[in-house]
């Protein structure tokens, strides 16, 4: 997207930003698995176009409540109009990674929660855990066991960066999202429940700020 | 080496200015050193160019594919 937004705008502030430079973000930032490499880059995105708060919520709460992967990058590659590692990746990874292909049909699962250990290990469990089926089947040409994890995480950045130049796009015609988190997350949620703005404060845990899902991530 | 010394006289020369610029209400007023800090980058992206949604898409994939799924196992 840096990439685009540096050619779209020849002589813009993007055409100096180094295109690499939310690749920390992998892992959850550098393999710690904290905020999701989507949700972290694509919010920095946002704030330096100077997007909407209606917008970034959207991005956050669309990554917590989506179904991960969607079959979108296999399907686009299946279409034969696309061969992961062409032309268009100018100097990024190496020939041989990059000629890795989208599986079909991996298992899906709603990360609840803009964190990657959450989000990939919700995946893995809904894909039968690392010992189960979908790891242990993964073809040589997807990378193998070993490249099981990244098939996913692969198809994750591609159904992100496609949400988010839609909601881009779509602001800069005009067009706002509604920007609703989560209901947990909302006054009528945990925020104002008896556990959160109980009536005895002697019982009742502290207000708490936040806009992330509570239910079915941190909290059950 | 002592050729690029300073001599006093150009040394108190240069000062002066120095002291003398300070005075410049313009340059000694520090506003912009404590301003608020820009959130987004400046330049206004008009008229906006719409982003291509595929191939972003595709870059991404291939970006992180090639730059990170050797090293991730799951």
């Amino acid at each position: 997207m840096i990439g685009q937004l540096a050619a779209n705008f020849p002589g813009s502030t993007w055409d100096s930003v180094p295109k690499g430079s939310f690749n920390y973000g992998a892992g959850g930032v550098n393999s710690w698995r904290s905020i999701c490499g989507g949700p972290n880059g694509g919010s920095a995105l946002l704030a330096q176009l100077g997007a909407p708060t209606a917008v970034k919520d959207e991005f956050n709460a669309w990554y917590e409540r989506n179904l991960f992967p969607s079959n979108g990058a296999y399907d686009d590659f299946a279409g034969g109009t696309w061969t992961p590692g062409g032309s268009a990746t100018g100097g990024w990874g190496t020939a041989s990674n990059m000629l890795v292909p989208p599986r079909t049909g991996a298992p899906q699962a709603k990360p609840n929660s803009l964190l990657c250990h959450a989000s990939h290990a919700r995946w893995e469990e809904a894909a039968g855990g690392y010992y189960g089926n979908w790891f242990q089947t993964a073809p040589a040409a997807n990378g193998g066991i070993a490249g099981a994890g990244g098939d996913r995480c692969s198809k994750l950045v591609y159904d992100c960066v496609k949400k988010l130049c839609e909601l881009i796009n779509d602001w800069k015609a005009g067009t706002l999202p509604t920007g609703a988190l989560d209901p947990s997350a909302t006054a009528a949620g945990c925020m104002n429940s008896s556990c959160h703005n109980g009536a005895t404060p002697a019982t009742a845990a502290r207000p708490v700020n936040g806009k992330m899902k509570c239910t079915d991530s941190c909290h059950q | 080496m002592d050729s690029k010394r300073l001599s006093r006289r150009q040394f108190l020369t240069g000062a002066a200015v120095v002291a003398g610029a300070a005075a410049l209400p313009g340059i000694t007023n520090i506003a912009s050193a404590v301003a608020t800090p820009a959130t987004g980058f400046p330049g206004v992206l008009t008229p906006w160019v719409p982003l291509n949604v595929t191939a972003a898409a595709r870059q991404g994939y291939e970006i992180y594919r090639g730059k990170h799924a050797p090293f991730q196992s799951g």
